[in-house]
């Protein structure tokens, strides 16, 4: 029996990261993981093990697809976001919009557009 | 940094493959890529960095994933325990329920597999064992036999020195004789049986010394033949086991003989006796002397007193040997006698192979019964069930959960019985051997071994897996009705099953049957001679008087008187040897007879003393007994028997015999005898053999040194049997006086492996009868029970109970007949195996067929009117309203 699914919320960060990626292109692993460091300007780094665990985790759970790879390229596949993918990504964004308006009430952050002096 | 990327890089096959998406070369390719990236970023220790972390990762990785595989492993297997558990709780709560049910499970299986463990493990210890002697396929023994003389017979010392010169078929070969002394001990004189031997006894065997050595050529020259070996048990019992026994002197009847050895405790060649037969009985060989090489010995063609064992030369057959003994003969014409070869094993198992394989085919006859009852159990239990199982499968229920719970019961059932079976079995071949007579020959003894586990494990193994795998093969077959129509049990397996039960039974039941009246016959039969209130015992003159004419005959008249003047006592008798002992077959020759030597008449030669045939009730037919007065000196006569007269043809009164015996021991004794009377047969040898010729010379002309005492005590035998000792040794203190027996116990001895024979086949037939007997009626009881409402219909528009009833026993009839008929036809099949243990009966007694079938007959009516008186009894009113 594989690893359990990833069927709740809260989603680890490297999860996160590669549904986030996924969204509006399908990429390889490599590009995975090099988009999400652009994205977080490096803050965010997965190495590969991490990525592949996660990667048959979310494939197992139909949240992500495999493309069969283009010719020439039997070695770099493609993943893509499946509907089921999406609709964790939005909850989980949801989610930490939640969280994130509930610390800004206590002030934890300043409100979006302003200046933190 | 190289050792963290090639560790990562090695490491990635420890990934399940399930967890590594598909593609491992992607895996490493991404990994390459990413530490070129950090090498760019940040130099060396940048890529070290980050193979770092990558390692970090890969084990985390590795680690969750395998756990994640542990614990589904986990949860699989706690489950098997669980669903284990839950059968053998139900199975454990079914047997609670019917404990005595249970028990009578448990006990057939543990009865059926003791049954054929034990009759296994005997068979295979006297039949299979191998021997306890070196390369034992080469070693026979040599008789003499003569045209025209059914059994082979003792051989001469002259002969065997003919073959130890001559023959070339043997690497080794060795006389072996009785020997009879008085052993002088702490508590008295006691009489001890040993084996007198040539030099190459031992080595024709194989066997060394346990400790000193066995005999040499040196130890038969006349004069120094005193050594002795001893028994190993002899060395225990009577020496306490002491080492410095070597060199040590014992005294034999009188004469100093020196110990140098003792042979361990290996069942070696006893006495032999005619015709052809060789004891092994512990008491008959605690001690070995040697044979001394005297020129007599060699020249002595007359005595048939000594067996031979030989050792075949390598690649030498017994047919080859045979054929070499044969041509010696006709080199020498003169002899009527040729040497024939036996078997090692054969020698002792001939007899008893038929009646050890009988009785395993009766224990697996039982076996098998046992098993079919179990398997009819299982085939009614899953009928009665089927109703419910079809709705369970219908429900979902999984046929192999199903299976499992069907089959728990039976295995956990059978394994039990095994298990129970099996101690009982290790028991009984522990205990059997001691219970059986000396002369049952255990060349290898029977005990609890692997093999005979081995064989209860697997006749456990294979009851059980055909009671177990019965549901499993029926579930198979068993689909979700679409109607919800209920399904009526199905009984067609169920009956061949009964039938052959029947069949099984009847196959048994006859032969025991015809065993047990060929042992009434026996027990009935006349002997010829007396049998209750006669007292034996073996008596030897002191050892200094043996070679005196004048004092054994002395001896022998004295104690006659003194045992005669005790009281009840109806006579008192000498004689060589008990009725029940007679071996000594010797060549007579009538006086005139122009008969060749191959025709010549080979009786039982008997010599007994006046009085003996009062003692024993045999009646002279013709004639007149000896005469207290004729002695040595009065011109010598003789008795015969009927069948001596009935092969000879004629009057024989008043015609003269030669007798070789004259010759054996070179004493003054007449060397004609004068035929005077006839008396009855005696069956020597025991009831079972046929009446025998014989040639009767009287003590009081042929007087011998060891012989036997007769006592006919009307009344107490056992007073008698303590005072034999005290009075014979109040006669002469050197005198030696074997245990007393009565004849009748030595008789029932001998009888004792043919009734324990119809004992067992008898116990097993009837095990079997009633199982199969109890398996009908559980048949009977199945069929009414699932169809009350059939019988409620029938009553109801007007059929009678009793119709009902007859109906039901005559459909129990019909499986009844046909196994009855099969049985039958097995029976009369297998006859002609149990044909040679029979007595006065056919194997093919139409009686004894009939009397069985139609006992089994009445048992199968028997069986089925209960379940038929229950089916008249049906309310059809009830019957009608119930479900089924």
């Amino acid at each position: 029996m594989p690893a359990p699914p990833i069927d709740r919320l809260p989603l680890s960060v490297p999860v996160f990261q590669i549904l986030l990626s996924l969204v509006d292109e399908d990429l390889h692993g490599y590009a995975i993981i090099k988009d999400i460091e652009a994205r977080t300007d490096g803050e965010v780094r997965l190495t590969a093990s991490t990525l592949y665990g996660a990667l048959a985790r979310l494939l197992e759970g139909a949240l992500v697809e495999e493309l069969d790879p283009a010719k020439g390229e039997e070695r770099r596949r493609c993943y893509r976001l499946t509907r089921a993918g999406r609709r964790l990504l939005e909850e989980e964004t949801a989610r930490l919009a939640r969280a994130t308006r509930w610390a800004r009430a206590k002030r934890v952050l300043p409100a979006p557009g302003g200046v933190r002096s | 940094m190289p050792v963290w990327r090639w560790l990562v890089l090695r490491l990635v096959r420890a990934i399940p493959a399930a967890h590594r998406t598909r593609a491992t070369g992607e895996l490493r390719d991404t990994m390459r890529a990413l530490a070129a990236d950090a090498r760019q970023r940040g130099g060396a220790a940048a890529e070290h960095r980050y193979w770092r972390h990558e390692l970090m990762d890969l084990l985390r990785l590795v680690v969750t994933v395998r756990r994640c595989h542990w614990d589904a492993a986990r949860r699989v297997l706690a489950g098997v325990p669980a669903a284990l558990a839950d059968d053998g709780r139900a199975s454990l709560r079914h047997a609670r329920r019917r404990p005595v049910a249970t028990a009578g499970v448990v006990s057939m299986v543990a009865s059926a597999v003791a049954a054929v463990t034990i009759t296994f493990g005997m068979a295979s210890a006297v039949l299979w064992r191998p021997l306890p002697f070196p390369e034992a396929g080469r070693l026979v023994f040599l008789w003499e036999a003569e045209t025209g003389h059914t059994e082979p017979f003792r051989v001469t010392s002259g002969r065997f020195a003919e073959w130890e010169r001559q023959a070339g078929s043997f690497e080794a070969l060795s006389l072996f004789g009785a020997a009879g002394f008085s052993l002088d001990g702490p508590d008295g004189s006691r009489p001890v049986r040993g084996v007198r031997v040539s030099r190459s006894y031992f080595v024709t065997l194989g066997v060394t010394p346990r400790i000193g050595r066995a005999f040499t050529p040196e130890d038969e020259v006349p004069g120094r033949h005193r050594v002795v070996v001893l028994a190993e048990a002899t060395w225990r019992s009577r020496f306490g086991a002491d080492p410095g026994i070597l060199g040590r002197t014992v005294r034999l009847s009188g004469e100093p003989y020196e110990v140098i050895g003792v042979m361990p405790d290996i069942v070696t060649p006893g006495w032999p006796s005619n015709p052809a037969q060789v004891a092994v009985e512990p008491d008959m060989r605690e001690l070995w002397v040697p044979i001394p090489r005297t020129p007599a010995l060699a020249a002595n063609t007359r005595a048939h007193v000594f067996g031979v064992v030989a050792r075949l030369r390598p690649g030498v057959t017994a047919a080859q040997a045979d054929a070499e003994l044969a041509a010696l003969r006709q080199a020498d014409g003169a002899d009527p006698h040729r040497g024939v070869t036996r078997a090692f094993r054969d020698q002792f198992v001939a007899d008893v192979r038929a009646p050890l394989l009988i009785l395993l085919a009766a224990a697996v006859a039982v076996l098998l019964v046992a098993s079919g009852n179990l398997a009819a159990l299982q085939v009614a239990r899953f009928e009665q069930r089927r109703g419910e199982l079809v709705t369970r499968l219908a429900l979902g229920a999984g046929r192999l959960r199903l299976a499992g719970l069907l089959a728990a019961d039976a295995a956990a059932l059978s394994v039990a019985g095994g298990a129970l079976g099996w101690v009982l079995a290790q028991r009984g071949l522990a205990w059997i051997p001691g219970q059986l007579p000396a002369s049952v020959p255990f060349v290898t003894p029977p005990r609890a071994d692997l093999v005979t586990s081995l064989v209860a494990c697997a006749v456990t193994g294979l009851v059980t897996s055909g009671l177990s795998l019965w549901p499993i093969v029926r579930l198979s077959s068993v689909a979700p009705s679409p109607r919800g129509a209920i399904i009526p049990p199905r009984t067609h397996t169920y009956r061949a099953l009964v039938a052959a039960q029947l069949a099984m039974a009847v196959a048994l039941a006859v032969p025991a049957s015809l065993l047990g009246q060929s042992l009434s016959a026996l027990r009935a039969r006349d002997t010829g001679f007396r049998v209750d209130d006669v007292v034996v015992a073996d008596v030897s003159v002191a050892p200094g008087a043996a070679d005196d004419i004048g004092r054994v005959t002395a001896f022998e008249t004295r104690v006659r008187e003194a045992l005669g003047r005790m009281p009840g006592i109806g006579g008192v008798a000498f004689a060589y040897d008990h009725p029940l002992e007679a071996n000594w077959i010797d060549a007579v020759t009538l006086v005139g007879d122009t008969r060749t030597t191959d025709e010549r008449l080979q009786p039982q030669l008997r010599i007994v003393s006046p009085g003996y045939f009062e003692v024993l009730g045999v009646e002279i037919v013709d004639g007149r007994a000896f005469e207290e007065h004729e002695g040595a000196g009065s011109p010598g006569v003789a008795l015969v028997n009927e069948a001596f007269v009935a092969a000879q043809g004629g009057r024989v009164i008043g015609r003269r015999v030669t007798s070789g015996a004259a010759g054996v021991w070179g004493r003054r004794v007449p060397s004609e005898y004068t035929i005077v009377g006839v008396v009855e047969n005696e069956r020597f040898r025991g009831v079972d053999m046929p009446p025998e010729q014989a040639l009767y010379l009287s003590t009081r002309q042929f007087p011998l040194s060891d012989a036997t005492v007769l006592v006919h005590a009307a009344g107490d035998g056992a007073r008698v049997r303590r005072d034999i000792r005290p009075v014979v040794a109040g006669v002469d203190p050197g005198a030696t006086i074997g245990t007393p027996r009565a004849l009748d116990d030595i008789l029932s001895d001998q009888l004792t492996p043919r009734r324990m024979m119809a004992d067992v086949v008898g116990g097993f037939a009837l095990a079997a009868v009633g199982l199969s007997l109890l398996g009908l009626y559980g048949l009977m009881a199945m069929t009414v029970a699932s169809r009350v409402r059939d019988v409620g219909v029938r009553l109801a528009i007007g059929a009678t109970p009793a119709a009902v009833a007859r109906a039901v026993v005559v459909e129990s009839l019909r499986p009844a007949v046909a196994g009855i008929a099969a049985g039958v036809a097995i029976a009369i099949g297998l006859g002609r195996f149990v044909a040679h243990l029979l007595v006065d009966v056919s194997a093919h007694d139409p009686w004894t067929v009939a009397a069985v079938a139609g006992a089994l007959l009445g048992g199968a009516v028997l069986a089925a009117v209960f379940p038929a008186r229950r089916a008249s009894r049906v309310d059809p009113v009830a019957a009608l309203r119930a479900d089924r």
